[in-house]
């Protein structure tokens, strides 16, 4: 049996959540590191500070706009997503989600709802994506979401070092065999699961909810909070962006079609 | 001559073509598609995929890639 190894931790609050990045590696890097790196890419890529790099392309107007590498990455993999969710995740549904009272974060409390819905474009039809520039069709906006987290969990990982884990707020991407050597432990739906070079997330409509039936997870067939009959999906997957797209597209699809699509796309799944 | 040489080739080019569609026929009817053949994904019968009940409520499935441990987790995914 290898030796068990020390486990480094560090948490801090970021992206309106609790991150948490670990290591099992004396070769890792400083791990406060990765929050000053969470908390910079964080800062250009939320939708609720108007000076941010989304912000700027929300607010361009169908003209070109020039982008750094990491938000032309996040936009090429929410294009993905789009495409393997068959539209389900749609990072395009950020006017439904302003109609329906999400205009803050939710830790600040909602607005007052203007509007019950509003139509969804398809993602394709509205975002265009070139080296170092991106354009988006006037009257569309993006709220990159769980996306972000996962692909910033995937990237962070990958800096930390050989043997780490990283949680941005239950966007978990594994690299390593953890401190025993069989795994990183893992908590996912009341069970413990060791995860090798995987990726974990969980898309649910429990959270952030508010005005009694509205939350955050918006259907973009109706334009409206998703009401599939699923309440949380957990997904493990090759990577954490593909555990999000998979959960999330799971979730909206309802119960189903959840079950054959998890089978087909994802390693390990937990639905309620 | 010419014609009974025309007539032979009419005849011939007749009976290939009646004894291409008895053979295609054939062989179309011997390899019927077959419901149980193993290259079926596994995806069509995964609508019911043997997810196990947890204590918390829901069902968990897992595929062979993935392990359970009684290991306490280190941290957890979830929604946020």
């Amino acid at each position: 049996m290898p030796p068990e190894r020390r486990i480094r931790a560090h948490s801090f609050e970021a992206l309106g959540t609790t991150c948490s990045l670990f290591a099992a590696d004396e070769s890792a890097i400083d791990l406060s590191q990765g929050e000053l790196w969470v908390r910079a890419l964080g800062a250009r890529l939320t939708r609720f500070e108007d000076s941010s790099e989304l912000s700027r392309l929300n607010s361009s107007r169908g003209r070109w706009t020039s982008i750094g590498q990491e938000l032309e990455d996040v936009l090429r993999a929410s294009l993905r997503a789009f495409e393997l969710s068959t539209g389900l995740v749609n990072i395009a549904v950020l006017p439904a989600m302003l109609a329906i009272g999400y205009t803050r974060p939710l830790a600040h409390g909602p607005t007052t709802a203007a509007l019950e819905a509003i139509d969804v474009p398809d993602l394709p039809d509205v975002l265009e994506v070139r080296s170092g520039e991106a354009r988006l069709r006037p009257g569309s906006a993006l709220d990159l979401g769980g996306i972000a987290k996962g692909w910033m969990a995937d990237r962070l990982a990958d800096q930390l070092g050989e043997n780490v884990l990283v949680n941005l707020g239950g966007d978990l991407r594994a690299r390593g065999v953890g401190p025993e050597g069989q795994g990183w432990p893992v908590g996912l739906g009341g069970t413990t699961i060791l995860l090798v070079d995987h990726g974990a997330a969980t898309s649910s409509v429990r959270r952030r909810r508010w005005a009694g039936d509205r939350h955050h997870v918006i259907d973009p067939r109706t334009g409206r909070p998703s009401d599939s009959g699923l309440v949380e999906v957990s997904v493990i997957a090759a990577t954490a962006v593909d555990a999000e797209v998979i959960a999330k597209t799971a979730l909206i699809a309802g119960p189903v079609v959840a079950p054959a699509f998890c089978a087909a796309h994802a390693e390990a799944w937990w639905w309620l | 001559m010419r014609d009974s040489r025309a007539l032979v080739l009419k005849l011939g080019a007749t009976a290939l073509a009646i004894a291409a569609t008895a053979v295609s026929a054939v062989f179309v009817t011997s390899h019927l598609k077959n419901a149980n053949a193993p290259l079926q994904p596994s995806v069509l019968s995964a609508s019911d995929p043997g997810g196990l009940s947890v204590p918390g409520g829901g069902t968990l499935v897992l595929s062979p890639s993935v392990r359970q441990t009684d290991a306490p987790a280190v941290t957890s995914t979830y929604a946020s």
